[in-house]
């Protein structure tokens, strides 16, 4: 049942993907950004409507607007492409999100005496800043000779990791979730080491770094999770960044992704390895 | 006979029933219980309960139609008695008890069937959807308790089926079971 899942919710959309990505990355500029996100965000959304096992549920506000978080993400790759809109129309959409996200969550939160003392809303800027910046940042450095890399194997370990996380936090959806968002980071990475980054800057930092971040939020959310432990995951994002200063020049692919693997891993592992100690195994 | 009319009148003033007005009870949460049973996996059934529960109970003796009851269950009150489990069942996964902290039942109308049964029929709300439904209720002891209080007690079994609530984890063959049997039971204490 696990496998079969995991190959319709993961496999499946994330080899479709890579390959799609792989046949239109000869195209250039915003024609390749539209046309990868339009994949992007087809095979994400299939891939959760897969986990949820159907939408029997969709709501505006809280978990259910994780179904339309990849929609709307292609909106904003589509805008920033065409019109060249960034930091600001960025900061605008995530936060936007974010309110959507936890809107459910209001009625418990005093907002007649609105203070940034409030936990709901310390987290929810924590993430709305978080999801800016590394949105920012993923963009121009996908964008750049070789740095590809660093970031696309930060995306796979800290989204593999998360993975497992909420595995051992008692979460199958967002698990499974991550799951698809480490799943299709690989098979990017795969294609990409094979054949060349051939995916577009924007779509690529909207939905391997933007929409898991979006989605840890919700984690933080809507279960008993610490939110600094779910920004954690976001650290090999930081190894990535320490890595910036070394010279890129002769870089040897294989040997980077073994090496920004194993460092990223260093750093998210022990995450993963005290809520495998706390818990009694996976999920009972 | 203007004396006899007046303790007429002073019986009527002083009986409670001579209303018929509703009278209110408050939920005794030390002594009433919601469990749950199961299905789980076809092997076996799970049972649960629901720790933290109050409300209200509007009885009419002399009109039971116009008797009513509130129920609020905190949805992360839930234990069956597994630790993870619990932890897994508050999550998104089931209850999402964070979006979806309580769950309801309000009535819309109570029916008297015969002796101590009643047929209460009203809104059941879980995990943000509602639907109507009927309970078949048994009404229990009414009188003094060891304090000095009225009390009184009722309880009811009946079965939802989680996927009407939009709960459709680990929903199949051989999976989690679909059909959730409720057990109720409630003692309730006069304002």
């Amino acid at each position: 049942m696990i496998v079969e899942s995991f190959i319709k919710s993961s496999l499946i959309p994330a080899l479709f993907l890579s390959l799609l990505c792989l046949a239109t990355g000869p195209l250039k500029g915003f024609t390749r950004d539209l046309f990868q996100g339009l994949l992007f965000a087809g095979a994400l959304s299939f891939g959760i409507y897969m986990i949820r096992g159907g939408m029997g549920q969709f709501e505006l506000g809280g978990m259910e607007s994780l179904f339309y978080l990849p929609p709307i993400l292609l909106l904003s790759v589509i805008f920033t492409g065409r019109f060249g809109l960034g930091f600001v129309p960025r900061l605008a959409v995530v936060s936007g999100l974010v309110l959507v996200l936890s809107h459910p969550l209001f009625p418990s939160l005093d907002l007649s005496s609105f203070s940034l003392g409030d936990v709901h809303l310390r987290v929810a800027v924590a993430f709305i800043l978080l999801t800016w910046a590394l949105w920012s940042m993923g963009e121009r450095h996908f964008a750049e000779e070789g740095r590809w890399v660093s970031w696309t194997v930060g995306c796979l370990v800290a989204w593999g990791a998360a993975a497992l996380f909420f595995l051992f936090e008692s979460s199958a959806l967002m698990s499974q979730l991550f799951g698809l968002f480490a799943t299709v980071s690989g098979m990017i990475l795969a294609v990409s080491f094979l054949f060349g980054w051939k995916v577009s800057a924007r779509a690529a930092s909207a939905y391997l770094m933007a929409l898991p971040i979006l989605c840890l939020a919700a984690g933080a959310f809507y279960m008993e999770v610490s939110s600094l432990r779910l920004v954690a995951f976001c650290l090999p994002f930081l190894v990535a960044l320490f890595r910036l200063p070394v010279s890129y020049g002769r870089l040897k692919v294989l040997r980077e992704i073994i090496v920004m693997g194993l460092l990223s891993a260093l750093v998210v592992g022990w995450l993963v390895y005290q809520a495998y100690k706390a818990s009694s195994g996976s999920l009972y | 006979m203007i004396k006899a009319f007046a303790f007429l009148l002073a019986v009527a003033f002083v009986s409670p029933s001579s209303f018929a007005k509703p009278e209110k009870y408050t939920l005794d949460p030390a002594h009433s219980s919601v469990v749950f049973k199961i299905d789980h996996l076809g092997f076996s059934y799970v049972y649960g309960t629901f720790e933290d529960i109050s409300g209200t109970v509007m009885i009419d003796e002399k009109n039971p139609s116009k008797s009513s009851m509130n129920i609020t269950i905190k949805a992360a009150s839930i234990d069956t008695n597994v630790k993870k489990r619990d932890e897994h069942l508050r999550s998104p996964d089931f209850f999402n008890v964070k979006q979806f902290p309580n769950i309801t039942f309000k009535s819309d109308s109570v029916r008297k069937l015969k002796g101590n049964k009643y047929e209460v029929t009203g809104t059941f709300s879980l995990h943000g959807k509602s639907q109507k439904m009927t309970v078949p209720f048994e009404r229990h002891r009414t009188g003094k308790d060891p304090w000095g209080k009225i009390r009184t007690g009722g309880s009811a079994d009946f079965t939802i089926k989680r996927s009407e609530y939009g709960m459709n984890y680990m929903l199949g063959k051989d999976q989690v079971g679909d059909v959730v049997h409720v057990f109720l039971s409630f003692e309730a204490v006069k304002d």
